[in-house]
């Protein structure tokens, strides 16, 4: 009995301990403010008062969640083509594709952002590319430095995010559905339509506001590809924790944001439940 | 080739790699029939059928719709439906929804979809389920929403691929006699794959054995019952004693073959070449129990070793007295012999006719 218990206070206590403390003590924090050099533990809301009131976090705030939400859009459709056309193959190559897809997982998030670079730069490969097409007289500047690169950059880092999850939403449905579609006379365009897409659609839509929950946060990718242009509230948040020294001020805009993630989280919630299936 | 064919398979085959699942393969299905495909798992049958619904190319041989072949046709174009193992009913869709697929899909007017699947939902007598989703409705029903949605398109063939393997015993029975009833009223061809030969007797017009990969025999059930083809058909298909023997003569009307039973007469058959070894089988049921000393042309002396009470019928083991060793089944209506007990001197008696030789 004793060693059980032990055991129960380590699976809820190990969990609490490490993530939810921490959170615990952030939204605490947030309600303490800084004099001078000293965090004082008088409660306050001038923290949320000033994030309100001021009207460059806002904007900021609200630039950074149509930032994330069109890289989720982007994550989910071309997640939801490259998915679907891996599913569609048989055998190994199917998941040799799979394995290709997903490799960028492994590979470290600063490399990935200095690709990048490389490829949206002044002199990168995109810009060569346009220019030697014919498209671009010049190379532009469209691609570095500013929202359009952040863009970018995190669309393509945070696709295989995508893929994953709906690729599997697209696994789950069996293949006798699709049989069954085409005896009953429905063309390939059709099954697509009445039957694959509405049985993945809610697995792949919680992939895309996954992608969205790790854009929003992200503060490294705009620092990097953004410069002063593609300044994201990841970045506000960073500035009060390193540069400013305003914890409980950094602490509340952490908050707001967390508060914004638990929206999208339980939006996912509401959309995978909504049909069960047996 | 029968006259009137719906579908003919001619030389059918299919290979995965160097496995040959099924041996090329002949069948004419006639308009109208419920024919049954008999076998175990891994014989084929499967394959066949989901060759005749598209969703398996063969690897070699023509599939003959109504004289055409439609190896090269997809699924979607062949006016075929199939009732599926697992019943593939979309979870995403109500009954009605699903049932008016392949109408929906054809662009069929809303109010007489709506008016069709009404109809059919009444056949299969799932009025009051119409705005349920399939997770929740009890196997049987699935089982009758996903048969109302493969007939409302008035296929030419229905495809049953063992379609009542997950339901319980009561349940099955009356799938039976509905699926039989059904079939006879909407007079479309059933192609019904089982592997349960009680299942097959019971509703097909004609059944087709296969074991590995090729067709073994295709009969009536009466047929089958009474003469099976091969030592397989005689194992599979119902109960059955199978007695090795020799030819020892045939002629004048008659063979004689020299068994475990002692020496057998049988109806004379040019095939049966003197010396040549054979297989002769004969039914449970058609063995009769004589008293001890009674002299019967076609008997033999035997040792009851022992008896099993089954309801009706009783099942009698039997040692045969001279070889001492070798043991036959019996199948009797128990009240025939009231006081039959282990170590009892018989005489097992049959009729010439009761006995098939597998050759």
């Amino acid at each position: 009995m004793i060693r059980w218990s032990l055991v129960r206070l380590a699976v809820y206590g190990i969990p609490t301990l490490l993530i939810l403390c921490p959170m615990g003590l952030f939204l605490l924090s947030s309600f303490w403010s800084m004099s001078g050099n000293k965090m004082s533990h008088s409660w306050t809301l001038a923290n949320y008062r000033a994030f309100f009131a001021n009207a460059s976090y806002w904007g900021i705030y609200l630039q950074t969640i149509k930032l994330a939400g069109i890289v989720a859009l982007f994550g989910l459709v071309s997640g939801y083509i490259v998915a679907y056309l891996i599913w569609r193959q048989r055998g190994p190559l199917r998941y040799m594709l799979l394995l290709f897809s997903v490799i960028p997982l492994a590979m470290n998030y600063i490399v990935k952002i200095y690709a990048m670079r490389g490829i949206l730069g002044f002199n990168g490969v995109l810009n060569s590319a346009l220019v030697w097409s014919g498209l671009l007289a010049k190379p532009s500047t469209m691609f570095v430095f500013n929202q359009t690169a952040v863009l970018i950059a995190m669309a393509v880092i945070y696709l295989p995010f995508a893929i994953l999850p709906i690729f599997l939403s697209l696994e789950r449905i069996p293949h006798s559905l699709v049989e069954a579609s085409a005896d009953l006379g429905a063309p390939p365009g059709q099954t697509f339509r009445r039957v694959v897409l509405p049985l993945s659609l809610p697995g792949s839509v919680v992939g895309g506001l996954f992608v969205m929950v790790l854009s929003l946060g992200d503060f490294l990718t705009p620092q990097m590809v953004g410069g002063s242009q593609g300044f994201t509230f990841g970045r506000a948040i960073w500035s009060q924790f390193g540069m400013a020294f305003n914890w409980p001020f950094g602490a509340a805009l952490a908050v707001m944001l967390l508060l914004a993630i638990a929206i999208i989280l339980i939006a996912a919630r509401l959309l995978t439940r909504y049909r069960r299936t047996s | 080739m029968p006259q009137h064919a719906i579908l003919n398979l001619v030389g059918v085959s299919k290979s995965y790699r160097d496995v040959e699942v099924l041996q090329p393969t002949d069948l004419a299905i006639e308009d109208g029939e419920f024919i049954t495909v008999l076998g175990p798992s891994g014989s084929g049958k499967t394959t066949i059928l989901r060759m005749i619904g598209g969703f398996t190319a063969p690897t070699s041989g023509q599939i003959l719709f109504q004289g055409r072949d439609i190896v090269d046709v997809p699924t979607f174009q062949r006016p075929f439906n199939t009732v599926f193992q697992d019943y593939a009913l979309f979870p995403h869709m109500r009954v009605v929804d699903n049932v008016g697929y392949g109408l929906r899909v054809r662009g069929v007017a809303k109010a007489e979809i709506a008016r069709k699947v009404a109809e059919v939902l009444q056949i299969v007598d799932l009025g009051d389920k119409a705005d349920r989703f399939p997770n929740a409705l009890s196997g049987g029903q699935r089982q009758r929403v996903a048969l109302a949605r493969a007939i409302i398109c008035e296929p030419k063939i229905v495809l049953l691929d063992e379609p009542l393997a997950a339901l319980d015993a009561e349940l099955r029975r009356s799938m039976q006699d509905f699926l039989k009833d059904l079939q006879r009223r909407i007079k479309t061809t059933f192609i019904f794959i089982t592997h349960d030969q009680q299942e097959a007797i019971s509703m097909a017009d004609r059944i087709v054995v296969m074991n590995h990969g090729k067709i073994e025999q295709i009969g009536s059930p009466r047929e089958i019952y009474r003469r099976p083809g091969s030592e397989f058909v005689a194992r599979f298909f119902g109960e059955n004693n199978l007695i090795p023997g020799i030819v020892e003569q045939n002629a004048a009307g008659e063979a004689c073959i020299d068994s475990a039973l002692g020496r057998v007469i049988v109806p004379r058959d040019a095939s049966l070449a003197v010396g040549s070894k054979v297989v002769m089988a004969v039914r449970p049921e058609h063995i009769k129990l004589v008293p001890a000393g009674s002299t019967v042309s076609q008997s033999v002396a035997a040792e009851v070793r022992s008896v099993t009470f089954l309801g009706a019928t009783s099942q009698i083991a039997l040692t045969i007295a001279p070889q001492g060793n070798f043991a036959i089944r019996v199948s009797l209506p128990t009240n025939d012999f009231p006081s039959l007990s282990v170590g009892d001197q018989v005489v097992a008696a049959w009729a010439p006719d009761d006995l098939t030789i597998l050759h």
